[in-house]
């Protein structure tokens, strides 16, 4: 199963890197948690409350302050690089947006190949979420003359934590 | 009268926003060519089209679904006829907010109504977020391209204008120390704001749901943080389904930039819910204007338009004059359509259709296949009905006649070069094989919006007898 998957990860990989993004491959949810608290280290950190993301941040802070965005992902597109991730009880948007460096834990399953197909997923049959926000990469500009630079007014920094299955 | 026409085009090119429109549109050209390498081009292209002409034919029933669905998921549907009606319910819902200050994404439908200036009236202050929006704002212009607002400014304008707001100097060359001040400078205002107001790219009509576009985060901030937000659209952004709007979302990304994703993309369905601490309200306001009567006419397709501004960057006219001389919101191939298309028959805004070679660029480069040359002749020859110019049709019906017989072809090349070459190149006192900035009466006129060129001593199907050794 993993093995039949690995293309599509690596698609997702290059997509991601070609937009400034970084990809972590882990075994397991522990291993993802403990690549992000390496990479968080001592930083203030405002967080989504899924629990998957307990026990990685020492210092917790509100988002207008903290210098990292912890969120997990619903659903990633290989053909874009992008991750989708929904809004709402205890997933804040302020804390998926305003600090300058963002951590999303993303689940090997739920990589799927197109936005069309992630959006299926994420919607089903329901009214669905009320807020869904894809993001390949992170925020940028070539307002400027066209010289292209990351980090407007959304994270200017986005690793991506993907553990199996 | 209507806020998409502004002042009338001034069709010359425009040295000092040349270089930065070349740069641009080199950088959309490598855009294009990723694009290819990423998607099969012209499989996608058919599929947005057909995407495109599904919402439009349809647009009345698709246009309802969506009211009806937005209403169900705890949003509010406002029709808005004209322009001034849609900036009327945007005041009325900024005021009953309680609002001095708003702030805005980049949305051409706002900037097509003259919102920001409505609000102003309305002593309301609307703040535009989008880093190119925002420096046009600030330095009292408008925007000149569709997706790059500021794509007409260099670097050193804007270091000079946000050293005037910031009180210290910036190098132009530090691009990032730019965009570090503009982030500041708008990060309070988000976090103040009570209104957040934004366009909408597809509008899916099984759902109710929005979905927007955008590079920097903007959007996001102007449709989470606010207490209110309030999206504007043109009702021809409706799309019927899910699969439609995901594939526009592509599509619409690899056509601007040739990336297969854009930076950011919401999907708003309805106001925040639970504990969400998004807005609580959600306002969308559908915009005719214009839109509804070209259903069923030869403009129909124009409808179709993604928004995408490929054509801009293809267009050889606009870049040599940029998009200020114009002189409307919509600037570029697609903007010389739908402006005059939108104004009616009104005669106003009907020179743009003017400002093409009719190359087709646009045509090629367009990612829904809307038949832009096309559509730029039936607009001149309806402004021709509605302003015959008899003496021009005159000579070049004579023209038309003279040389649709090889003996009369032949006959004029030959003499003209000869006989007229000397003649003009004394009234013009032109460089002999030069292009000619003004003919001599009677073609004066002609000329007031084109160069001419001077005919060749020989004429070339001499020439290439010749060459052949005929």
């Amino acid at each position: 199963m993993v093995e039949h998957d690995q293309p599509q990860v690596e698609l997702f990989r290059e997509r991601l890197e070609q937009v400034d993004g970084r990809l972590l491959e882990t075994e397991s949810l522990a291993a993802a948690r403990a690549a992000a608290r390496a990479l968080v280290g001592e930083a203030t950190v405002a967080r989504w409350a899924d629990h998957e993301l307990d026990e990685i941040a020492l210092i917790e802070a509100p988002a207008a302050e903290a210098e990292y965005s912890l969120i997990r992902a619903d659903v990633a597109v290989a053909a874009s690089g992008a991750i989708g991730f929904a809004h709402g009880t205890g997933r804040g948007r302020a804390a998926g947006i305003l600090p300058p460096r963002q951590i999303a834990l993303l689940a090997q399953g739920d990589l799927v190949a197109t936005l069309e197909q992630a959006l299926a997923r994420l919607y089903g049959s329901g009214p669905g979420p009320s807020n869904v926000v894809f993001v390949a990469g992170p925020s940028r500009t070539s307002d400027i003359e066209q010289r292209s630079i990351r980090g407007v007014h959304a994270p200017r920094e986005l690793d991506v934590i993907m553990f199996r299955p | 009268m209507s806020g998409r026409v502004i002042e009338p085009p001034d069709p010359r090119p425009d040295p000092a926003v040349r270089a930065n429109l070349h740069r641009a549109a080199a950088s959309w050209e490598a855009g294009r060519a990723r694009a290819h390498e990423l998607v099969d081009w012209e499989t996608w292209r058919d599929r947005a089209q057909a995407i495109r002409a599904d919402a439009v034919a349809n647009l009345p029933e698709l246009v309802d679904r969506l009211e009806q669905r937005v209403i169900e998921v705890g949003g509010h549907v406002h029709r808005a006829a004209t322009a001034a009606q849609a900036n009327a319910v945007v005041t009325e819902i900024c005021a009953a907010a309680g609002a001095s200050m708003v702030v805005k994404g980049k949305s051409m439908t706002t900037e097509e109504t003259g919102l920001g200036e409505a609000l102003a009236a309305a002593e309301i202050t609307a703040i535009e977020t989008d880093l190119g929006e925002y420096v046009v704002q600030q330095l009292g212009q408008r925007p000149s391209h569709i997706l790059a607002p500021a794509v007409h400014l260099s670097a050193a304008q804007i270091a000079e204008l946000f050293g005037r707001l910031a009180g210290h100097s910036f190098d132009p060359d530090d691009t990032r120390a730019l965009v570090a001040y503009a982030r500041g400078a708008l990060r309070e205002r988000f976090l103040e704001a009570q209104v957040g107001i934004t366009g909408v790219n597809f509008a899916v009509a099984e759902s109710g749901t929005l979905a927007i576009v955008e590079s920097e985060g903007n959007v996001r901030l102007c449709s989470s943080l606010p207490r209110v937000h309030i999206a504007v659209m043109g009702i021809e952004k409706v799309v019927r389904d899910w699969a439609g709007a995901a594939h526009l979302v592509g599509m619409v990304s690899l056509a601007a930039h040739g990336k297969p994703a854009p930076a950011s993309t919401s999907f708003v369905t309805g106001p925040a819910r639970g504990g969400d601490d998004g807005p609580g309200e959600l306002h969308l306001v559908l915009l005719d204007d214009g839109r509804s009567a070209l259903r069923g006419t030869e403009l129909e397709s124009a409808l179709h338009c993604i928004r995408c501004g490929a054509c801009l960057y293809a267009c050889p006219v606009y870049r040599q004059m940029g998009g200020h001389r114009y002189g409307s919101v919509y600037t570029g191939p697609i903007g010389a359509v739908i402006t005059p298309a939108l104004e009616g028959s009104g005669a106003e805004g009907s020179k743009l259709a003017e400002l093409s070679s009719l190359c087709g660029a646009c045509v090629e480069a367009c990612p829904v296949k809307i038949p832009l040359d096309d559509q730029l002749v039936a607009l001149r020859a309806a402004a021709r009905e509605r302003d015959p110019r008899r003496a021009e049709a005159a000579v070049f019906g004579a023209w038309s006649r003279l040389w649709s017989r090889p003996g009369g072809y032949r006959a004029s090349a030959a003499t003209s070069g000869r006989a007229l070459g000397p003649l003009w190149r004394r009234a013009l006192r032109a460089e002999p094989h030069g292009w000619a900035p003004r003919a001599p009466f009677p073609f004066a006129g002609w000329t007031a919006e084109r160069d001419v060129r001077l005919p060749a001593a020989r004429p070339f199907h001499r020439r290439w007898r010749e060459r052949r050794g005929g």
